[in-house]
């Protein structure tokens, strides 16, 4: 569930609209890429 | 798999926790952590199954005028409807198994003659159909649900019947109705907090039944034992409440009870005086938190009975309204006491929701500067946890209790209701100062009955002949399952002896982690129950402290 590895400079944040869910505004983290990580077993 | 357990969430053993927490100094950012979190807020929602929510994750109809919703193409397996996998084979694809179109639920599965005319295949709940009737979800009944593991009789012992919502699909006006799920038009906000952080697909309630057993064991891990009843046995010393408290071995013995169902917490001013309520023996996880001076509280929609709601309800009736369309099957008060876990002990209990002293207060267990108790005892209402955020005071460790109506739980709330309880908590922390330390855990009390395709692993059995079903009349002892075998003996109460009526686990539920440090876009396989979020807390902030350990369910899960 967590990377503890991550720097974290810049937290991830994900704001949505209360609403309907739908995305209002991402904040990626410097780690982040687009890929998604890895699924583990 | 076992390593990766240790890197996940609940076991940070691999961390070396040092020094405690600081008794002058309840800050906590500078309370020493195994990880970087310094605060954890658990939002416990209402009744929701994994499938009902996640069965086609991520994969929405998008149907026109239904907020959209697009999966990123790198999301990951998860084992849902659409995709079954196999825990049992190291989550490998299940060939040749259509759960959508020849489910065992039905008209051509192994329980259509039983389920009747509620025999269903799983079916699409559009957003237009957020309110729906409540399913069952008393232990008996979904135990007989799964069918000694084929899963197959949903309708017959948990379905009930709508409208509403009204159809199609015709099957929601029959028992079948229980077959029903949402996708990400509906559920949207938990969909896009999965496309960003880390989604659980191993996650179950510690034990079968509905709220308050879910509640304890989130807060304790043991639902046997109690220090104190009211309403509970009759003057020849049966049970009053079947569906509610369960006899632990076959003596009827008063000192080996457990709480199966919903019986209010004793003495609470909001609880119900001609229903059974209880007080719990032994301690919780407030307790231990207390002991090392880390602050926390409880936060709980309806919780100030001063405050006076924009309807005119007030006190243990105050009441908001739902705002999805349609009309409810009833309007629950604000304020629920058999959800309210820390008032099942005595210890950790505000019985008459006396409020804090301050909001400097919030979390704290004596009046700020002074060797007072607060009035709360760290119980408080859900506003009092935004004013905390705002004047940043969030405690250590926080669990949220929406209002009744923003829960979740079918028949007096629903799904878009609770998307704006959610959101509102996530967007308030992501914009406080306190984001970069936190994370928020959002699980669920227990699925309301709602259908999901996967046997969960049988850690704890039971043999109660009034309450278990599982596996045959009066036996929850289900084998091997998830490379672990069934324990021959149930694990021990609060006094020490084996106890019935913890049949666990019970129902595959959702668990997300939304935090910066959570992985992004994950499906996380390990196998997790309600009292996983306790064990991360003594990990975190206890130094790994395991207090009756022997008595937990989640031994099983230590002893690998």
């Amino acid at each position: 569930m967590f990377d503890f590895e991550r720097k974290n400079d810049e937290p991830r944040k994900l704001f949505l609209d209360e609403a309907t869910g739908a995305i209002v505004k991402v904040v990626a983290s410097h780690d982040d890429d687009d890929q998604g990580d890895d699924n583990q077993h | 798999m076992k390593n990766e357990l240790k890197l996940t969430l609940f076991a940070a053993t691999f961390l070396v926790a040092t020094a405690g927490a600081l008794a002058d100094d309840q800050d906590p950012s500078h309370v020493r952590t195994a990880t970087p979190i310094k605060h954890l807020v658990v939002i416990f929602q209402e009744n929701v199954s994994y499938d009902h929510y996640f069965g086609t994750y991520p994969n929405a109809l998008n149907l026109p005028g239904e907020t959209p919703f697009h999966a990123s193409p790198k999301t990951p397996k998860n084992n849902n409807l659409i995709a079954p996998l196999d825990p049992n084979n190291n989550f490998a694809p299940l060939a040749g198994v259509d759960l959508i179109n020849n489910n065992p639920n039905g008209p051509t599965g192994s329980g259509a003659a039983q389920n009747g005319a509620g025999a269903a295949n799983p079916f699409r709940l559009s957003p237009a159909q957020a309110l729906t009737a409540d399913q069952g979800h008393n232990e008996s009944p979904e135990e007989s649900a799964y069918d000694n593991g084929k899963m197959d009789l949903f309708p017959k012992f948990v379905g009930t019947a709508g409208p509403p919502p009204n159809s199609p699909p015709g099957a929601v006006t029959t028992k079948g109705l229980v077959m029903g799920y949402y996708d990400g038009n509906t559920v949207t906000a938990l969909w896009n907090y999965a496309q960003h952080f880390a989604l659980s697909d191993n996650n179950y309630t510690t034990q079968f039944g509905p709220s308050t057993p879910g509640a304890i064991n989130l807060i304790s891990g043991q639902t046997n034992g109690f220090a104190a009843t009211q309403n509970v046995f009759d003057a020849t010393g049966k049970l009053l409440h079947g569906t509610h408290e369960a006899f632990g071995d076959a003596s009827n013995s008063a000192s080996n009870v457990t709480e199966i169902g919903d019986g209010d917490p004793l003495g609470d001013v909001c609880s119900n005086p001609t229903l059974d309520q209880v007080q719990m023996a032994g301690r919780n996880i407030g307790d231990l938190l207390n002991d090392r001076g880390i602050t926390w509280g409880s936060f709980m929609g309806g919780f100030d009975l001063s405050v006076v709601n924009a309807n005119g309800t007030t006190g243990c009736a105050r009441l908001t309204n739902p705002t999805a369309p349609g009309t409810f099957a009833f309007n629950s008060v604000d304020y629920i006491p058999h959800h309210a876990w820390f008032q099942y002990y005595k210890s950790t209990s505000n019985s008459t929701h006396a409020r804090p002293s301050s909001v400097a207060a919030i979390g704290q267990t004596n009046i700020p500067h002074t060797k007072t108790p607060d009035p709360a005892n760290h119980n408080y209402d859900i506003n009092d946890f935004f004013a905390a955020l705002k004047a940043g005071n969030l405690p250590a460790v926080s669990f949220l209790k929406a209002a009744a109506f923003e829960d979740g739980h079918a028949g007096y709330s629903d799904p878009l209701d609770e998307q704006h309880f959610v959101v509102r908590v996530i967007n308030a922390l992501q914009k406080s100062d306190a984001w970069a330390e936190t994370a928020v855990i959002v699980l669920y009390d227990d699925s309301d009955g709602w259908y999901d395709h996967q046997m969960p692993p049988v850690v704890n059995p039971s043999f109660n002949p009034v309450v278990d079903t599982l596996n045959g009349p009066g036996v929850c002892n289900h084998g091997v399952q998830q490379g672990r075998m069934t324990r021959a003996t149930p694990l021990n109460g609060a006094f020490g002896q084996p106890a019935w009526g913890r049949c666990g686990y019970g129902t595959r539920m959702p668990l997300l982690v939304v935090s910066p440090w959570a992985k992004k876009n994950h499906i996380d396989h390990t196998l997790t129950d309600q009292t996983s979020v306790l064990r991360f807390i003594e990990d975190n902030w206890l130094r790994h402290h395991r207090w009756h350990v022997e008595q937990h369910v989640r031994l099983r899960a230590e002893e690998r």
